[in-house]
């Protein structure tokens, strides 16, 4: 059992809102290699991390808040999850920033 | 800075004695360094970063001090959910003060609400969840 990471297309997203703590576990390349050393701040590189941590970084630093509930069956079981947005008041300046950024979330849902 | 969030020692040791043995980056070891004291024992403590390589993480474990792993929260909560099937999570209080309160289910669901912030209110859904297994020997 190991911490889940994220995977090189969240990598690249994530740096293009300026995702730059680094938290040593690696870092993509261009082609979407993971490398297990440090970040040098490469400009074609993508920092690699733990989904909880990409997750503690939205939370403090873009008050958006992530998380995923489990839905169960009649016989009490798990079979799916869900997840769930939610971005902070005061993070927002305007009806039309908030919904600017569900309209880009929901449409990052659809496959 | 943001970091992961490791685990409490209170934590760390029940996770332990619910038989949580995975490989994780950080260990709780028996130090004179002062660094953490259990007031129950009145022991010291401190977690030590383990590289993670194999033979470096073997030399860690095979340390007469360690006292228990140290994973972080998130590893923690994998291993109720994929071991013992139960699931916890915490989410924010949208429509009061925006504390975060803290769900798990196993076999009942049971909620608590009121933290300041996300890891607190996952440390206690962990620890919670934990005091619902049976202690392993």
């Amino acid at each position: 059992m190991k911490e889940e990471l994220i995977t090189f297309e969240t990598a690249v997203l994530a740096k293009s809102f300026g995702f730059d703590q680094n938290p040593s576990y690696g870092f993509y390349e261009k082609t979407g290699k993971l490398w297990w050393s440090e970040w040098q701040n490469g400009k074609e590189d993508y920092i690699c991390c733990t989904q909880s941590f990409l997750q503690r970084w939205l939370r403090e630093t873009r008050g958006i808040e992530v998380w995923v509930t489990p839905l169960f069956n009649k016989e009490y079981k798990v079979n799916w999850f869900y997840i769930t947005l939610y971005q902070h008041p005061n993070f927002l300046c305007s009806y039309e920033e908030a919904l600017e950024l569900g309209l880009y979330n929901a449409l990052k849902t659809i496959k | 800075m943001i970091e992961e969030e490791l685990i409490g020692l209170e934590t760390a040791i029940l996770a332990k004695e619910k038989g949580f043995n995975e490989r994780t980056l950080y260990v709780y070891k028996e130090t004179f360094a002062h660094d953490i004291e259990d007031h129950h024992t009145g022991n010291e403590y401190h977690n030590e970063y383990v590289p993670p390589r194999p033979s470096y993480y073997d030399y860690f474990t095979e340390h007469d001090h360690e006292v228990c792993k140290a994973p972080t929260q998130s590893l923690l909560q994998r291993w109720l959910r994929e071991v013992h099937n139960i699931h916890c999570w915490v989410s924010p209080e949208t429509y009061l003060n925006f504390n975060y309160h803290y769900f798990m289910t196993g076999g009942y669901t049971h909620m608590k609400d009121g933290f300041p912030t996300y890891e607190i209110a996952m440390e206690e859904a962990l620890k919670e969840s934990l005091k619902t297994l049976k202690t392993i020997k």
